[in-house]
């Protein structure tokens, strides 16, 4: 009943703020924080929290998370408040936000698997990223931001694998839900494997992508299913692009190698 | 809208909601997805589905809503496939819904069976259930046309070849402005309009709708003097209802028509044995007793008339033999 009460009170609050989000007028941001210290609910921390970034800055933001962190803790503001220091490299507040937020409870919108996925894949080591992936892939209840970037990894280990029916099968089921130029570039690098060149062709027409990153992904298909000639001019194009995404390409390739 | 008309829609509505949204929330679980499990949503909790605002908007507009199912189409093994199934999940549900309430509507339907009390009680459940069959038909009705959010928008892009479902909602902003601006304007009622129309031909007619039917189509034919007809419509509702005081009465004014006075006074009698007879009552029965030669009943029946308060019309001194002094007059 008192939440009810709450949630009545906070409503005005929330639906305004939200109308007023979607038509970029800053006084969203007192609203939507009015709503959230009304009901108290994590959904709506997240969208004062998502416009104050918006309107403020990804600092006010975090400094933002932080403070209702100490005051009313909620396991969906500690998921953002790591997401936002992961933006900033900063694992290790990440981390910490991570385990605290597992300690607030259930996060109900899956931003803690996020957090804990983007944490494997941007430490040290790479096989942990690689791991993380496999041991969240049997799980049913991630978001679709998760499962995309799970999803997404898993057809490149399968693709470096040479299991081209498996690659094939989870590049239709990313293409099957939207445009995904990492799926489309490793369908080519199939069809190349394949010998079949003009539906390799096709494939790289739906795999529209920005450079640096159209030579990266273009770089491991072609040196995945040993199209050496395309590799070498992928990295080539690549180092012109981006040096450091080019060493990190290679460094990827020798990981590879070493473990054999 | 009043809040009467609301408050009666009202558990219609939820039913309907919470059983469409639990159905797409549950079919996403078994084709792979359990994002909504986890959120919740396979539950026939109402409160877990129910939006605020889109409850409250049911006492300021003839609609509501409740909080969108999130489904996560990269938990789908077949995504185009298993979302298509989940979309037509909701509309299944209310079909479900009606079909249950139509089970149901083969109890409520014989309210009769069941005592005067129950009889009440069995037609406000009948109501009830009428209201949300043709709710959960708007709401099946509705969510097919292919306007984001409504799964229309999802089910008929992938059944129709070429087409590509809006899994990102990109025009959803702008389509929930248009939705709104239809049920509004009243737009889209004649769809609501042909809906109600077409189910509320194949709802079950209960006991009591069939007695006042057949009552009233007795009034009728008493009115034109087609005594004859009358009592045959009397003995249908008598048939029905057999606690009905008012059919025998009526009945027995028709027999009256019909100098059939034996058979007025059994209906008389069988009215008393269902409630005491009102004073016009008591009088009417003296008057069939005078027709049969019974004068001392009559005059019995007659003096307790007057113990409650009848009066004899001025009209009655003068009445013909075959007129009673009460003018029998159906009720």
């Amino acid at each position: 009943m008192v939440r009810l009460v709450r949630n009545l009170l906070g409503l005005p609050f929330e639906v305004l703020g939200g109308l007023l989000g979607m038509l970029g007028v800053p006084a969203t941001v007192s609203l939507l924080k009015a709503a959230w210290w009304l009901n108290g609910n994590g959904s709506t921390a997240l969208k004062a929290l998502a416009q104050l970034r918006r309107h403020l800055g990804h600092e006010a933001a975090l400094l933002q998370a932080h403070a209702w962190l100490a005051s009313r803790p909620r396991p969906e503001v500690a998921a953002y408040a790591g997401l936002l220091h992961l933006e900033e490299n900063e694992l290790g507040e990440a981390g910490a936000c991570l385990e605290q937020g597992r300690q607030l409870g259930r996060d109900r919108d899956g931003n803690l698997e996020l957090l804990e996925y983007l944490l494997a894949c941007m430490g040290p080591d790479p096989a942990a990223a690689e791991q993380a992936a496999r041991d969240m892939e049997s799980r049913r209840d991630l978001n679709s931001t998760t499962r995309k970037l799970i999803l997404e990894r898993r057809l490149w280990q399968e693709l470096v694998a040479r299991r081209l029916d498996a690659v094939r099968d989870y590049a239709r089921r990313l293409l099957e839900v939207s445009v995904n130029p990492q799926a489309s570039v490793a369908l080519w690098a199939v069809c190349r494997a394949e010998g079949h060149d003009r539906q390799a062709e096709r494939h790289l027409l739906d795999a529209a992508m920005p450079e640096p990153q159209c030579w990266y992904f273009r770089y491991i298909a072609a040196e995945a299913v040993g199209a050496d000639t395309e590799a070498a001019e992928a990295l080539q194009r690549l180092r012109e692009a981006d040096r450091g995404l080019a060493d990190r390409a290679e460094a990827a390739r020798a990981f590879r190698e070493a473990r054999g | 809208m009043t809040l009467l008309m609301a408050l009666t829609l009202l558990p219609g509505l939820v039913i309907g909601l919470t059983f469409h949204e639990m159905a797409h929330a549950w079919s996403a679980s078994l084709l792979g997805d359990d994002f909504a499990r986890r959120q919740g949503r396979v539950s026939l909790n109402p409160f877990r589905h129910l939006s605020l605002l889109g409850t409250l908007a049911i006492f300021l507009l003839p609609f509501g809503w409740a909080k969108p199912v999130v489904v996560n189409l990269y938990n789908f093994r077949h995504p185009k496939r298993d979302y298509l199934l989940t979309s037509l999940a909701g509309p299944a549900a209310n079909l479900l819904v009606i079909a249950l309430c139509f089970g149901l509507m083969q109890l409520t339907r014989h309210s009769y069976a069941f005592g005067p009390v129950g009889a009440v009680l069995l037609d406000l459940a009948h109501a009830f259930l009428v209201l949300a069959v043709l709710i959960n038909a708007i709401l099946a009705t509705l969510n097919l046309l292919p306007i984001p959010p409504l799964d229309g928008s999802k089910i008929w892009p992938v059944l129709i070849p070429g087409l590509r479902p809006d899994f990102g909602g990109k025009w959803q902003r702008y389509s929930i402005l248009l939705l709104l601006v239809l049920l509004w304007t009243g737009a889209i009622r004649p769809l609501f309009r042909y809906t109600v129309e077409a189910v509320y031909r194949i709802v079950p007619v209960t006991d009591s709708e069939r007695f006042e039917e057949s009552l009233r189509q007795g009034d009728e034919a008493y009115d034109r003097d087609d005594y004859a007809r009358a009592v045959e419509r009397y003995t249908a509702a008598i048939e029905i209802n057999r606690g009905s005081p008012e059919a025998y009465r009526n009945r027995a004014c028709a027999r009256w028509g019909q100098d059939r006075f034996e058979g007025a006074l059994a209906d008389i009698n069988a009215a008393q044995k269902v409630r005491p007879l009102p004073a016009d009552d008591l009088a009417f029965r003296a008057d069939v007793y005078d027709q049969l030669g019974r004068p001392d009943e009559a005059a019995l029946d007659r003096a307790a008339a007057r113990a409650m308060g009848w009066q004899p019309g001025p009209a009655t001194q003068t009445a013909p033999a075959t007129e009673p002094s009460t003018a029998p007059r159906v009720q």
